[in-house]
């Protein structure tokens, strides 16, 4: 289990999350949802160990967290003039991780032998998906993965969502879209100024858009 | 203040920021950048002048072509878009006079009034029509090692122009017979490599290492070595085949480049993720490195930086990597 306690975070002397404490069960997708500039980004940050912040973020079974995380981020970043299959190499031989997964490899169809300049967005997404899923993590944090993506691979990115629940990761998931989140989560949170404020279970899923029209 | 006058000059201080940003955006300081793209135009401008036969025409070429390749085809589009054709034209004008003042100020210098007067004159119809460059098709460039040495084959791409002048220079180095001309491409090189090695990547590109600090700085040496042996073979082969009398002074450059690459390396970590006083760190490092080549003492000095650094490369990026 993911724990969070009191964590906290500060840029300079504005405080953009507040003693966050939660805790995230293994085998479940937890949905987190807020407004624009709510945290979002920043709480997956500090869980990943990319800020520094105030507080604990532990696991009951793993020690070192960073290892054993599958980070999308919101805007991945991609080096220039790199082709699809030098980064998802890279990725590889960062993670240390022995041999590629051809399947994974090819589960979006992308153009792997071209430039990522020449990536659509939604392409770009794909390939920091798959860039995310290479290594076997334990947690994955997905920062709003369907932006940008055709219908096709939506359904395939749910897809291989519910399977990393159904082999007992622990996945963590953000996304603006609430038909997805109410889908796919066995709970969602509400991220409101840096802290979270309501906790939505399946039964209360309809309260969600009602809730954020009131933000 | 009339209307157009406000736009015009809303447009050109835009394009001012734009190109200021354009050097911090790249990691460089903007007043550094400013002041090595002046140095290394009046480099040019010199040596087009000293070189070239009709440098005048060429030079008026060279100014008219850099006009082409700063006008943003979408930008003009933008530009047509929402300005009339009178405002359209005298924005450009405008700004293509800014761009062409280097050209015109040299042009000055060397007394070329007719071929400064010919440049204005050609900038009038230009901006009205202003047109630009198609873009070129994004095609996959071959690189050595694409398994391996990530930022090698990034970094390959990006100095493939310089390579390709690289390994001119020593055909031209061995034509002309001289060995010091040799020495050129080998400098010109290694600063470039280097420039590569002094843009800190994004944290997370740091952060997916499974490993420790000093497994982490080994595999960037690893991957260093490959790029930095990879790069230069050429240059040593030609040394130990057509100057094998002075392949001595070839085999200390070639050591001195690779410890300058690896005091480079060690410098981006230790102060990651500081661009600035990255770069200026490393181009006073490789100037040390350089002039051990004509007093090998100072490589002790170096060698001793270079183990500081490492250390302390070390200990900043244990933080990301959380070990």
């Amino acid at each position: 289990m993911l724990k969070l306690e009191q964590v906290s975070k500060s840029y300079g002397k504005k405080r953009v999350m507040h003693s966050v404490n939660a805790s995230f069960e293994d085998g479940r997708v937890h949905g987190i949802i807020g407004l624009n500039g709510a945290g979002k980004t920043t709480l997956f940050n500090c869980i990943c160990g990319l800020l520094d912040y105030e507080g604990d973020i532990t696991h009951t079974a793993i020690t070192k967290l960073k290892d054993h995380i599958g980070y999308l981020p919101t805007e991945p970043y991609f080096f220039p003039r790199i082709k699809g299959s030098e980064y998802l190499a890279f990725i590889q031989h960062a993670k240390n991780v022995k041999g590629m997964d051809n399947e994974l490899v090819q589960y979006f169809d992308l153009p792997l032998n071209e430039y990522i300049d020449g990536y659509s967005t939604g392409m770009k997404r794909k390939l920091a998906f798959i860039g995310a899923m290479i290594g076997a993590a334990d947690i994955y944090i997905l920062d709003e993965p369907f932006n940008g993506v055709d219908i096709k691979s939506n359904l395939l990115l749910k897809q291989h969502i519910l399977k990393l629940k159904e082999n007992g990761k622990t996945i963590l998931l953000s996304s603006h879209i609430t038909s997805s989140l109410t889908e796919l989560c066995d709970e969602v949170h509400l991220l409101k100024d840096g802290s979270f404020a309501k906790q939505y279970l399946p039964g209360t899923y309809n309260l969600i858009e009602q809730d954020m029209m009131e933000l | 203040m009339p209307w157009f006058i406000a736009m015009v000059s809303y447009y050109i201080s835009l394009r001012l920021k734009q190109f200021v940003r354009f050097f911090s955006f790249n990691g460089i300081h903007p007043l550094i950048g400013i002041v090595v793209l002046l140095f290394l135009f009046t480099i040019a401008s010199v040596t087009i002048f000293q070189k070239l036969p009709y440098a005048v025409w060429i030079y008026v070429v060279l100014a008219l072509f850099s006009l082409l390749e700063l006008q943003p085809a979408k930008m003009n589009v933008i530009l047509r878009q929402q300005l009339t054709a009178d405002t359209f034209f005298k924005a450009k004008l405008l700004e293509n006079i800014l761009v062409t003042i280097p050209f015109l100020v040299f042009l000055g210098y060397k007394m070329e009034w007719g071929a400064a007067t010919l440049l204005l004159v050609t900038i009038v119809p230009y901006s009205y029509y202003s047109f630009s460059l198609p873009k070129p098709k994004l095609s996959v460039l071959p690189s050595p090692f694409p398994a391996y040495a990530f930022e090698y084959h990034n970094m390959f791409r990006m100095v493939m122009p310089v390579y390709a002048i690289h390994l001119l220079l020593l055909i031209v180095g061995v034509i002309s017979g001289n060995f010091y001309v040799m020495l050129v491409p080998f400098f010109l090189l290694l600063f470039v490599m280097q420039t590569a090695y002094g843009l800190p990547e994004e944290a997370s590109y740091i952060w997916l290492y499974r490993c420790n600090a000093a497994r982490f700085l080994q595999k960037k040496m690893l991957a260093l070595l490959i790029a930095y042996a990879g790069s230069f073979l050429p240059f040593l082969l030609t040394g130990l085949v057509f100057y094998p009398s002075s392949f001595g002074i070839v085999l200390l450059c070639f050591i001195a480049g690779l410890i300058a690459m690896l005091g480079a390396l060690f410098i981006k970590y230790q102060f990651y993720p500081s661009a600035l006083v990255t770069q200026i760190t490393q181009i006073i490092f490789l100037g040390f490195a350089v002039s051990a080549i004509a007093s090998p003492p100072v490589f002790i000095i170096i060698l001793l930086f270079i183990g500081f650094s490492y250390l302390r490369a070390k200990r900043n990026i244990k933080s990301i990597l959380q070990c």
